[in-house]
């Protein structure tokens, strides 16, 4: 190699303008990626709440048969915003905070390539999250569902601008995240330390990765989609016409977008799940190669399925055939991944730590949302589904029992490292068992009500529609626990409001984790590495690991700095 | 507590055995990984004192690339044969579940065309001679008959449940679904909503009842009368038949009207409409209605003699 070639990683990383002032006005002008994953973090959580309280609030209304707690049109916008603020507003930011914070430094990198379009597309969330919520100040929320199907919500059924904010939301959060895409796949491609190649990277790094991958190309027909329909309503474009099939483009394009959706809510919590389980194992993880290929192809598949959502719309038969073969090999991924999740502890030393108790939490819940998925794959089911609790509970599994306690584990994981401060072990086990029990009063009775349609705000307490027969008592036990679910969350976020003053000091690596993060200080310093990590040597050997270890060098294990 | 008579269908029998066959392999594959999850954890828990793993990863150390490809190949494998397998048989199950059995002329489908509105269910039949006539939020069907259903919306996205019978399909405004199914036992159940439409999406229901032939035939021919009687106050046509031709007084320019025929011959005679299927049978001295849609141009009514009659 000549010596005018430029390596890319001879690139000696972004320069960042200092933060203008202190306090709250340092926060507004923050570009650090780990400040920026801090805003990230405390904004999503905030939404999570939202979001919870309008699921509690559905729960209670629930809790009975011919319930008159709420009226349809208040339920039917708290259904809508809780889709809207779990699945666009809370979950992907709040995987992000540690994509945001966590990634750079797995891959050795002081920051993002572009911290301040980082920051920007903090400042376009919080704007699009504020705005969809808005519309409960003028007039009222969207009322559609999450999907908001046209022409449901076009302007001659919905005319309330609720719905306008909603779509305008989307669209500013959509804007902020194609930034952030380009940022990261940026970052991933030369920020990453000397010597450090791809297959180098940490699973959840690689989780990160995969998922701006498919937020890159997903996210942009949700963004056209809303974009026209905000057209559509105020400007009397023709987009949604029902006269020119309208009904039906607004769903394809929903859910061309809707069904990547749920792998970009996935992968960052199995991402974390991935490098908990090597930690609290004591073993490194098993088939990580196979892994990181694994979840490659689940991102290719996420593209192709997405017609099962539409199943019974008398869509193309043949198509619909194909759809379900594409829909059950998601499957061989996965399975191939819970083999190597399960494998990683197999002769390991396993501790079990709270991170640990929610990774676990992850593999069980997640495994009942893959399963009860293989159902929905079958068009023949799908007849006898759709709409149902059942796809109700199906897709909770997945999401929140897949998608958020992986996430969770990680924010138990990686606490310490963001606030240097340890937080109570026992209410951690505490909330892991109420949200665990809770998780399975609510979600689990739905499957044995799976005939009761969603998304009614009243029902009768029909016999038929329960195992058992007893359609009230099953909802009752669903709403009992959602709020044993929530009163975990509470324990969580109070545990660590108080853990940041009367947790212990945490040091570099409380847990025994072997990531790039857990060299380095908690919390870490600005430019997060005083010098620039090396990967000296590789592949190492077992002599020299042996070595490193008896003379008590852990920072400079292969890694030199 | 609301009690509806569980009224079974051939799709939900077709279902249940699907369900049943994805049930047992999601319960033997779920069994399997947990079974291997919690030995793990039981046989590899931290014990005090136990050794360290000796590939134990260590702060900033790359970690070793572990296992073989060989169990991943394995899994893949053995999921992609039950997967495919599981493929062929809801491809197998789609098939019977979409589309009618042949015609049986003993026992003739009854098809019914349901539209969805904000917020109820309308149902439009075609009753004797042809004449359409509507049910709103309440239907009747007989029992083991094939019911072949087309279903549309009239506003917005609406979808058209039978939860019981594990029957669902999308009423999409601007399009028509077409399903069928078979209801096999009597009783009252109810047909719901299952796509969220707006504020009285909750309530969409509808009553079914399934009832014996006998009692479909007197339902039909009840609402048939009734329609007719609608119909001949807006636009009746009268038609004598003498046993070998026909006397048509009045006329229909463009107008869906009754044609209330008078069969004035010593023999039974039989009248349809050209082109159509709709007909009917009329005993001497008797009379009885034919439909005559809305339609322009000349429409000739032809009687089992052979005779013809035109309405214009």
């Amino acid at each position: 190699m000549s010596e005018n070639v430029v390596h890319p990683h001879a690139y000696s990383g972004p320069t960042r303008k200092p933060a203008y002032g202190q306090g709250w006005k340092h926060w507004l002008s923050t570009t650090n990626h780990k400040e920026v994953g801090i805003l990230y973090l405390v904004t999503s959580l905030a939404f999570f709440v939202l979001g919870g309280t309008f699921a509690l609030l559905m729960r209670t209304q629930l809790f009975t048969a011919n319930n008159t707690f709420l009226d349809g049109e208040t339920y039917n916008q708290f259904v809508t915003m809780h889709g809207i603020v779990m699945i666009i507003f809370f979950l992907s930011p709040f995987a992000f905070s540690f994509g945001n914070y966590i990634m750079p430094i797995q891959v050795g990198a002081s920051d993002l390539i572009f911290p301040r379009l980082n920051a920007l597309s903090y400042w376009m969330y919080l704007a699009g999250g504020l705005t969809a919520v808005s519309g409960f100040f003028f007039g009222g929320a969207a009322a559609g569902g999450w999907t908001i199907y046209t022409p449901l919500s076009s302007y001659h059924f919905m005319p309330r601008i609720g719905v306008d904010l909603v779509a305008i939301g989307i669209v500013l959060f959509v804007v902020g995240v194609t930034v952030s895409t380009i940022n990261f796949l940026a970052t991933f491609f030369l920020l990453r330390a000397p010597g450090v190649k791809m297959m180098h990277m940490p699973a959840f790094s690689w989780a990160i990765f995969w998922t701006v991958v498919i937020m890159l190309f997903a996210f942009p027909a949700l963004g056209a989609a809303g974009l026209m329909l905000v057209m559509d309503r105020q400007f009397g474009f023709h987009f949604f016409d029902i006269a020119n099939g309208g009904a039906l483009l607004w769903a394809h394009l929903f859910w061309f977008f809707g069904h990547p959706e749920v792998y970009i809510l996935l992968l960052p919590g199995l991402g974390a799940v991935l490098d908990i389980i090597p930690t609290f194992s004591e073993r490194p993880l098993y088939g990580k190669r196979t892994v990181v290929w694994a979840l490659g192809i689940a991102t290719a598949l996420s593209f192709v399925v997405y017609i099962h959502h539409m199943f019974t719309t008398g869509i193309n038969p043949q198509l619909r055939e194909v759809m379900v073969i594409t829909t059950e090999m998601i499957s061989i991924p996965f399975g191939v991944i819970y083999l190597c999740m399960i494998g990683t502890m197999w002769k390991g030393r396993i501790r079990f730590e709270v991170p640990m108790l929610f990774a676990l939490g992850f593999i069980t819940l997640f495994l009942v949302g893959g399963l009860t998925g293989v159902f929905l794959s079958s068009v023949a089911i799908d007849y006898g589904m759709q709409g149902s609790y059942w796809v109700v509970a199906h897709f909770h599994y997945a999401v929140l029992g897949g998608g958020v306690w992986g996430v969770l584990a990680g924010l138990y994981y990686w606490y310490p490292k963001i606030t240097g401060r340890m937080f109570s072990r026992r209410w951690g086990v505490i909330h892991f068992w109420s949200g665990f029990i809770g998780f399975n009063l609510l979600f689990l009775s739905m499957f044995f009500y799976g005939k009761m349609p969603r998304r009614i705000y009243t029902y009768e307490d029909i016999q038929s529609y329960a195992v058992g027969g007893n359609l009230s008592l099953l909802n009752a036990m669903a709403t009992v626990g959602a709020f044993t679910f929530g009163l975990g969350i509470i324990l969580m976020l109070v545990n660590f409001v108080v853990s940041l003053w009367t947790g212990e000091k945490a040091g570099p690596d409380p847990w025994g984790g072997n990531e790039l993060e857990w060299t380095i200080s908690s919390p870490p310093p600005p430019e997060n590495f005083t010098r620039t990590p090396v990967l000296a040597e590789h592949p190492y050997t077992l002599e020299k690991r042996q070595g490193d270890a008896a003379a008590g060098s852990v920072v400079t294990g292969i890694f030199k700095r | 507590m609301l009690v509806i008579a569980d009224v079974t269908s051939v799709s939900e029998d077709r279902w249940s055995g699907l369900f049943d066959l994805y049930l047992t392999i999601a319960l033997i594959v779920g069994a399997l990984i947990i079974g291997w999850l919690l030995v793990s954890l039981v046989r590899y828990r931290a014990r005090p004192g136990a050794p360290r793993p000796p590939d134990a990863p260590l702060p900033g150390m790359l970690q070793p690339e572990r296992g073989t490809v060989l169990f991943s190949w394995i899994i893949a494998l053995t999921i992609a044969a039950i997967m495919f397998g599981l493929a062929f048989s809801t491809i197998h199950a789609v098939d019977a579940i979409e589309n009618p059995p042949p015609n049986d002329p003993s026992n003739p489908s009854i098809h019914v065309v349901v539209t969805g509105f904000q917020f109820g269910w309308k149902y439009n039949y075609t009753g004797e001679g042809g004449v359409p006539f509507q049910t709103i939020t309440e239907w009747t069907i007989p029992v083991d008959t094939v019911i072949t259903i087309d279903v549309k919306s009239q506003d917005v996205w609406h979808n058209f449940a039978f939860p019981n019978g594990r029957i669902r399909v999308d009423a999409i405004p601007g399009e028509t679904n077409h399903l069928w199914f078979k209801a096999t036992s009597i009783g009252e159940d109810r047909n719901a909503c299952v796509q969220i439409c707006g504020a009285g999406h909750a309530t969409m229901h509808a009553a079914m009842h399934v009832v014996s032939q006998a009692d479909f035939k007197t339902f039909l021919h009840d609402s048939s009368q009734a329609a007719y009687k609608t119909l001949a106050g807006k636009s009746l046509v009268n038609a004598t038949f003498d046993g070998s031709a026909f006397a048509i007084a009045g006329h229909a320019a463009g107008k869906a009207s009754a044609l209330n025929v008078t069969n004035a011959g010593a023999q039974p005679a039989t009248f349809h409409l050209q082109g159509s299927d709709a007909s009917v049978t009329v005993q001497p001295g008797q009379s009885g209605y034919l439909y005559i849609p809305a339609a322009t141009g000349t429409q000739t009514v032809v009687a089992s003699s052979g005779a013809t009659g035109t309405v214009s």
